[in-house]
């Protein structure tokens, strides 16, 4: 009833409506898992050459090593796909959600996270199958507190993906086809997240800039922690740093979405 | 003779459309300065990344599937040179096939009197953006060849260059073709996963995956195979199996593009 009367009622509906496009064009995420997973099958020969001359790499042995882009594979093809507002913006398109009784940000927000957790739950069967047939190269984690510390982290890598690509695109307010922008975010974001190469095996000067930066907390920290390199402080404390740059992320977005707002002009329209 | 004259007259009317599609991109660059602008950062950011990728795998082994770190760097320099050249000339145009589709605005071309694959192949072309990557791509090919202190066949590695990059037309044609029998938004998304396949080593790949990607998704042999080339390494029979397959798919490419218009109906009814 409370639901049924508030504020978020609204946003609940969106997310139901977009969940539903997603089950209607079920298809693409389908194709966009399979050939992720197919990285991946690259990937194994590409350690099994290069683990054929050591055990251990850094801090990590092969089966961790490969969980590690299993994972990261994984999480590249449900969790970083994003929903860009740049169109919105160009075309004049925003005037539309402007005139709406809700928040363009929550609404793109709740749009992003439909989509984002729809290809988690899709994607997990093809994860889980890919765990029984590879589970002598892979690693297992029988500790359920893991499970629940990735669960949440993700939530919080969804969040930071969110507002990173928000802020890219707000850059369309001042300058015209600024898609190039989101593209310059995107490599930014999956090299030093850690998608690409794990960050320990980076050089020291690299590692520190790494740090200081929020996209190490969108897929490092997380597979980090679930192929059982971080204790449960480390984890906490990689929490509390994704709420931190949450909030710092929230509000240069909000920033930029007020001053954009100024100098937005509808063309189009 | 009759069927020279027919030539000359195609030749000269694709010619003409050639160069106004060069002076059409070129006023859209005028008009878009800044979507350019980052576009060049992102591209140069892109070799970046993989260079680094590269440097820091060789800082943990000598050799990846038995290359060493200039001949990858030589790979590297294919891989983007094949990137650049294809996003210069057919990639953009057939990446858009997709959305004209959906659309209905690939009627508006059907009645154009000029045939349509290669007009699709040229009409968005454009060199300024990616001048830049160019140039460096070269110079990671000479680079690496000099300081690999190996002798080097220019030719052959020249011919095989040349082999690859119809391949890789024939394959971009044909992901593109697919969209014909059936709208596929992550079509583009998979010829990119595609072809990044083949920044690795061929060696690295055993067994069916490397026929497979060698022959039926022949990705590996537009990029390794040149390298190979270059260095004295590559015997005649992958010579011929690369000619062999570039013809094949040059023809299958054609014949799926023509099947595709055959079955094509407009989305505008």
């Amino acid at each position: 009833m409370f639901i049924k009367n508030s504020k978020l009622a609204k946003y609940i509906l969106i997310f139901k409506n977009n969940w539903q496009y997603e089950i209607e064009y079920r298809l693409n995420a389908l194709i966009w898992l399979l050939v992720s997973f197919i990285t991946f099958a690259v990937v194994i020969f590409l350690w099994n050459d290069i683990y054929s001359a050591q055990d251990i790499l850094g801090d990590y042995d092969k089966k961790q090593m490969i969980t590690y882009y299993l994972i990261t594979v994984y999480l590249l093809a449900t969790i970083y796909p994003g929903i860009s507002v740049t169109q919105d913006i160009r075309s004049g398109r925003l005037s539309t959600y402007l005139t709406k009784p809700t928040s363009y940000i929550i609404y793109k927000y709740v749009t992003s996270l439909s989509k984002r957790l729809f290809r988690l739950v899709f994607g997990l069967p093809i994860l889980i199958i890919i765990f029984f047939i590879f589970n002598d190269s892979l690693l297992i984690v029988i500790d359920p507190l893991v499970y629940v510390f990735f669960i949440i982290t993700i939530l919080g890598a969804i969040n930071i993906l969110f507002l990173i690509d928000l802020i890219a695109s707000f850059v369309e307010f001042w300058i015209t086809y600024s898609e190039n922008v989101s593209m310059l975010a995107f490599l930014v974001t999956t090299f030093f997240s850690g998608t690409l190469l794990p960050l320990f095996l980076f050089p020291p000067w690299l590692q520190s800039i790494a740090n200081w930066l929020p996209f190490k907390y969108t897929t490092y920290f997380i597979v980090n922690s679930l192929v059982g390199k971080s204790g449960s402080i480390e984890m906490l404390f990689g929490i509390g740093i994704q709420i931190i740059w949450t909030i710092v992320l929230g509000f240069i977005s909000t920033l930029l979405w007020k001053k954009g707002l100024k100098k937005y002009e509808a063309f189009g329209n | 003779m009759k069927l020279l004259e027919t030539k000359i007259k195609n030749f000269s009317k694709h010619r003409k459309v050639f160069v106004t599609a060069l002076r059409m991109r070129f006023m859209d660059q005028m008009e878009a300065g800044w979507a350019y602008f980052f576009l060049i950062i992102g591209t140069l950011l892109q070799l970046t990344i993989n260079f680094l990728f590269f440097k820091i795998l060789y800082l943990q082994v000598d050799a990846i599937g038995g290359w060493d770190y200039y001949q990858a760097l030589v790979l590297l320099g294919i891989f983007n040179l094949v990137n650049v050249i294809s996003w210069s000339t057919y990639r953009r145009g057939f990446n858009k096939l997709r959305f004209d589709i959906e659309k209905g605005d690939l009627d508006m071309f059907l009645c154009k009197p000029v045939n349509l694959r290669p007009f699709w192949s040229y009409f968005k072309i454009s060199f300024i953006e990616t001048t830049p990557l160019f140039i460096l791509s070269v110079f990671l090919i000479i680079y690496g060849a000099i300081k690999s202190g190996s002798e080097i066949n220019i030719l052959m590695f020249l011919f095989l260059f040349v082999i690859g990059l119809v391949i890789h037309y024939s394959l971009s044609s044909i992901f593109a073709s697919i969209n014909f029998f059936k709208l596929i938004e992550a079509s583009n998304y998979l010829m990119s996963e595609v072809t990044d396949l083949g920044k690795f080593p061929i060696t690295i790949y055993k067994g069916a995956t490397k026929l497979i990607l060698s022959i039926l998704l022949p990705i590996l042999i537009i990029f390794s195979i040149p390298v190979q080339a270059l260095f004295g390494q590559l015997d005649y029979q992958w010579m011929i199996i690369t000619i062999v397959v570039a013809m094949v798919f040059y023809f299958i490419g054609k014949f799926i593009w023509k099947k595709g218009l055959d079955n094509y109906k407009s989305a505008q009814g």
